[in-house]
């Protein structure tokens, strides 16, 4: 019944948006667009980078977002990649429009009022051009390194291209942003951002953990996209007090660390993909010891049951991921 | 009015940023004007800096409400967020500042300098704060310390009940950790398409979390206490990297060290308890056990990678690497209870543990037409752990002088495990059509482990996905992959043969039942299915519906997890209404369910170790998450002067344990479901006060409700071997307001 509820309340807001869409954009439709000759001025002066007259004679200062509703307006905001490493003449490395975005004459030459043809790459949302060929003019210059295994990764297979999540024209690439990468990580992966509300989460949308702490989003040697070789190795950069290796080692925890715990969120405490005892008991069944059907009546008034209440099992098998002490086979030390 | 800030850090933070600025703005061939652009232009190409200062007032105090963001406590904080963004003018020196919530616990500083295309240097300071409990209570009088002592005039007893001081001594003591990192970082372009980076971070984290301190065996007679573990770590990590880059050929080659120092290695503990049955006399109360805390470690690693471009279409790219971890605490004794006879000294002093890991991987790729893509890879990961191993006679619990019987089950060998895994990966694409991509994939891959009851495994998996743009608004996607896990023969006895004395792996031939296979090497196979669809039902909203589905079935596992499955089903709707305004709206929910078996070995049900199958003894749990998502985003800009936004969060999650028992079963009752339920409301606000002056307005309200049987209802005494913690699942209400100026600068 709560989540009927929950539901209608969401396709209420939906359809109030959707309603009102079209009134809130009425004003900003009204003014009837005003036709001007898009051909660059053939006086303009470079703006930014060199060379970049040819473009910025028409994305210049008056290239913003007015809701006019002009061809200008489908690419808003150019200049801001002045405020960017990308604008930064003094850097020899730095690209100009061209080397972006191709020598694009049509474009460039083009006379009249009418539309322009489209820049030979274009990185648009609804670009033709295809995302080889979009990442070949980031590639060329951003190869190696943390992106020597971008050919054949999941993001490049998955034609997700680098200005998916880039924004280079932006004074704020919000994907190398602490606080907000895992909104554009969010953009696709949906079931990351439920995971993240759960009560036991790593502190992703708290902005001291990012996705990229722990995943290569450009391609990686571990599995899932992980930073480091395995998963363990990952987990292990924060966790190092978990790395052994131990007198007494737990296997599942050596062989990984996923074989108990989720990554991004839990209903159970510690990350723990289900709750002890029965985590436990999924491996354990000790004829000194063994796997009892812990229910409510182990629970007060009925009882307190100490495999199943406070720690559960760890209140005595406390050493879980390994134990050093001599005496501590069963963790208990 | 209270206020809360850790002066010191905050001052010398912000004397650092205005020091920096001040700097910036003297230094003429920074930030010269010159003729040129208009200042309409320069306003738009010209990094953009801010520096805003102001109050956050939180209404309540609350560990739950301030975990990680440094919010916990109730009353005024002054707060400031620093963001400087300075390039020269006709050069390309550099300088960036980011300080982040510098009056909070999870403040962050980032400075970075240096010449574009030349040097970069970067200094960063960050908090974590992790606040675990602010219900837990102890009777301990000196909670946090490495050695705990209960209170004068303690009554200790056989069991919780008959300690008579327990109820009146238990006291607050929060448990919380926090980590503070320094991290440096230098990289420089060398001549010759080579450069080079080294990066170095230290961190501490210190406080306390929880840990089971228990005196006696396991599965005997334990006595325990849920107690505060003292945490003081240092890490140091160091990269140092050299990368050689052309169009053709990439290479990179590393070294990495991780340092891991535990400051605090062992926690003493004085026993609450009477010295009961089956305990040698003098190991109950006044007497103390000792634990061990996780052992300093070392790791280091050689790298090297390399990337090359074989053709124009084929890319071969690989990295090996070698990793020695080590670790060489010296070991604590059998028992700290001095009464306790020990007979057969240790075997060594020390673990001398050490494991060598090397990892390969290899991929080609390759376009093999304007249709067809093709990827290979390769990984192989080999960890040879070189630990040593000895027999040990150990003391359980600190509680019994040394059993030096030949069939004691107290021998134990160590088993330092070591595995083998490599991976072969084939992946095609192809391009259907201008419209529609499919891909196929299958992987193999294969394993040997030693001191398992699995020495081998393998697994296939196979793939299929198809993406299709069905027209320019609308695109979906399918995808599917089935995998089989099959390893070789189950030897439920390996692990227990191979570190039990013989003279008892004799006696007992198996020490857990024979038909319970653990399921992280157990025979499996999985269904994964994937499916979306994003369509624009009109101009300006983009409408994304995803789906997932998961399902592990341990098909040969007669005990043990039976299966484990998962949905998940999401809408996302973006409205671009006008430039001015956007909304976000979306809702998920998803379902994890885990089903498994497993038997009571007791007599009393016709069970036991000559029948560890035993129909009467048999009994299952279906443990099931439920958890749903909302949410609603809105904000509107109307031009420079302000900006307005509200986002609100509806979250819920629900825990169900569905219990069966075999007929006869006495005492089965069913469990209540654990819920937890946020509700978050943000709005904020930003108005110019004038052209570089801005107010902003935060508001948060969050409302938190859970409900744990774990917790609910215990006393101190509500276990009769275990001393409770009084804890309780967080509830809480909390308003934070908070009013900030923030200045912009260029």
């Amino acid at each position: 019944m709560q989540l009927a509820r929950h539901v209608l309340a969401f396709c209420a807001v939906i359809g109030t948006l959707a309603a009102a869409t079209p009134l809130l954009a009425a004003d900003a439709s009204k003014a009837a667009p005003t036709k001007v000759n898009l051909a660059a001025d053939p006086n303009a002066k470079d703006l930014i980078l060199k060379g970049d007259a040819k473009c910025t004679g028409c994305h210049d200062e008056a290239d913003e977002p007015t809701g006019a509703g002009t061809m200008l307006e489908l690419n808003p905001g150019v200049l801001a990649i002045g405020k960017t490493k990308h604008g930064v003449k003094a850097d020899k490395r730095t690209p100009t429009c061209t080397d972006c975005h191709g020598d694009s004459e049509k474009h460039r030459t083009h006379k009249g009022s009418d539309k322009p043809p489209k820049v030979d790459r274009s990185f648009r949302p609804k670009t033709t051009t295809p995302a080889d060929v979009r990442d070949a003019a980031c590639m060329s210059c951003h190869k190696g390194g943390n992106r020597m295994n971008w050919p054949g990764s999941q993001h490049a297979n998955g034609d997700v291209s680098c200005n998916a999540c880039h924004k280079v024209h932006s004074k704020k690439d919000l994907v190398r942003d602490k606080y907000a990468q895992a909104e554009v990580c969010y953009t696709c992966h949906k079931d990351q951002r439920v995971e993240m509300r759960k009560p036991s989460h790593h502190p992703v949308n708290e902005g001291k953990v990012v996705c990229s702490a722990c995943h290569n989003l450009h391609g990686s040697t571990g599995p899932k996209l992980l930073i480091k070789n395995t998963l363990n190795e990952t987990c292990y950069s924060c966790h190092m007090e978990k790395r052994g290796p131990f007198l007494w080692e737990h296997p599942p925890a050596a062989d990984n660390c996923a074989n108990c715990h989720v990554p991004h969120g839990s209903n159970n405490t510690a990350l723990l993909k289900t709750r002890q005892p029965y985590l436990c008991e999924q491996c354990h069944d000790y004829t000194n010891h063994p796997g009892n059907v812990y229910s409510g009546s182990g629970l007060p008034p009925n009882g307190a049951a100490q495999q199943m209440v406070l720690r559960a099992c760890a209140n005595c098998h406390t050493q879980v991921h390994g134990s050093n002490h001599p005496s501590g086979p069963r963790f208990t030390r | 009015m209270k206020t809360r800030l850790n002066r010191h850090p905050v001052r010398k933070i912000l004397a650092v940023s205005i020091s920096a600025i001040g700097l910036m703005a003297a230094a003429p061939n920074l930030m010269a004007q010159t003729d040129g652009p208009s200042e309409e232009v320069l306003n738009l190409i010209r990094p953009d800096s801010e520096i805003s200062f102001g109050v956050l007032d939180v209404s309540k105090s609350s560990y739950k409400f301030g975990d990680y963001t440094g919010m916990h406590k109730k009353g005024a904080h002054l707060n400031g967020d620093v963001r400087v963004n300075m390039r020269g003018e006709g050069n390309a020196n550099y300088l960036e500042i980011d300080a982040t919530n510098l009056g909070l616990d999870s403040r962050n500083f980032k400075i970075k300098g240096g010449e574009q295309g030349n040097y970069g240097l970067s200094l960063e300071y960050d908090e974590i704060s992790k606040l675990w409990y602010d219900s837990y209570q102890t009777p301990y009088v000196n909670p946090g310390s490495t050695r705990l002592d209960l209170p004068a005039g303690w009554v200790a007893s056989a069991t919780t009940p008959g300690m008579t001081q327990l109820t009146g001594n238990m006291k607050s003591f929060n448990i919380e950790t926090q980590r503070k990192s320094v991290a440096f970082g230098l990289t420089k372009l060398l001549g010759g398409d080579w450069d080079v980076a080294v990066d170095f971070k230290h961190e501490t984290k210190q406080g306390n979390r929880l840990l089971g301190a228990v005196f006696g065996n396991s599965g005997g007679n334990p006595r325990a206490a849920v107690l505060p573990e003292p945490v003081d770590y240092v890490t140091r990590q160091f990269n140092l990297s050299a990368r050689y880059t052309t169009d053709k050929l990439q290479f990179q080659a590393g070294y990495s060290a991780s340092l891991f120092d535990n400051k605090k290695p062992f926690l003493q503990f004085q026993n609450a308890y009477t010295t009961i049955a089956g305990w040698t006399a003098g190991t109950g109360f006044p007497a103390y056990g000792q634990i061990g805390l996780p052992p300093d470690n070392q790791a280091h690693q050689l790298s090297a990678s390399l990337g090359y471009q074989l053709s124009k279409a084929t890319r071969l790219a690989g990295t090996f690497s070698y990793t020695r971890l080590t670790q060489n605490d010296s070991f604590l004794p059998y028992t700290s209870n001095p009464v306790l006879v020990i007979t057969n000294p240790m075997p060594r002093s020390s673990l001398e543990g050490k494991v060598n890991n090397t990892h390969l991987d290899m991929k080609l790729t390759s376009k093999l037409s304007s249709d067809w893509n093709l990827v290979a890879a390769y990984r192989y990961d080999d960890k040879a752990n070189k630990t040593p191993q000895s027999l040990y006679d150990y003391i359980g619990g600190d509680s019994t002088n040394q059993n030096v019987v030949a069939n004691s089950d107290r021998w134990r060998t160590n088993l330092p495990g070591s595995s083998t895994k490599q991976l072969i990966e084939v992946e095609a694409i192809y391009r259907l059509s201008a419209h529609t991509k499919l891909k196929f994939g299958g992987e193999y891959e294969w394993a040997k482990k030693t001191f398992e009851a699995v020495s081998n495994e393998k697994e296939h998996t196979l793939k299929a996905e198809v993406h299709h743009h069905f027209s320019d608004t609308t695109a979906g996607g399918l995808s599917y992959a089935w995998s089989d896990r099959q390893t070789s023969d189950y030897l439920f006895a390996a692990p227990f043969a191979a570190s039990f004395a013989p003279a008892y792996v004799a006696a007992q031939s198996w020490d857990n039942n024979p038909f319970q296979k653990k399921f992280f090497m157990a025979p499996r196979t999985r269904d994964k299915i994937h499916a979306f669809v994003n369509f624009e039902p009109m101009e300006k909203v983009d409408v994304h519906l995803g789906f997932d589905f998961k399902d592990d079935n341990y098909t040969k596992s007669y005990y043990g997890l039976q299966d484990a499955r998962g949905y998940g089903a999401n809408v996302d709707v973006n409205i671009a209404a006008t430039d001015a305004l956007t909304a976000h709206v979306y809702a998920a929910a998803d379902r994890y369910t885990n089903f498994e078996r497993s038997n009571r070995l007791n007599a009393g049900c016709g069970g036991g170790k000559a029948n560890p199958t035993a129909p009467g003894c048999d009994w299952t749990a279906n443990l099931s998450d439920h958890n749903y998502l909302t949410g609603l985003g809105l904000r509107y800009r109307p031009g420079e002067k302000y900006e307005i936004g509200a986002d609100y969060t509806y979250s819920k999650s629900i825990g169900k344990t569905d219990m069966w028992a075999a007929a006869g079963t006495t005492g089965l009752l069913p469990l209540p479901e654990n819920t937890n339920t946020l509700n978050r409301i943000d709005l904020f606000g930003r108005y110019a006060l004038q052209k570089n002056l801005s107010l902003n307005v935060k508001y948060i309200y969050e409302r938190f409700q859970a409900t744990d049987w774990a917790l609910e209802g215990l006393t101190p005494a509500s276990m009769a071997n275990v001393i409770g913690t009084n804890q309780v699942a967080p509830n809480y209400s909390v308003h934070a307001l908070g009013v900030s100026l923030s200045y912009q600068f260029k």
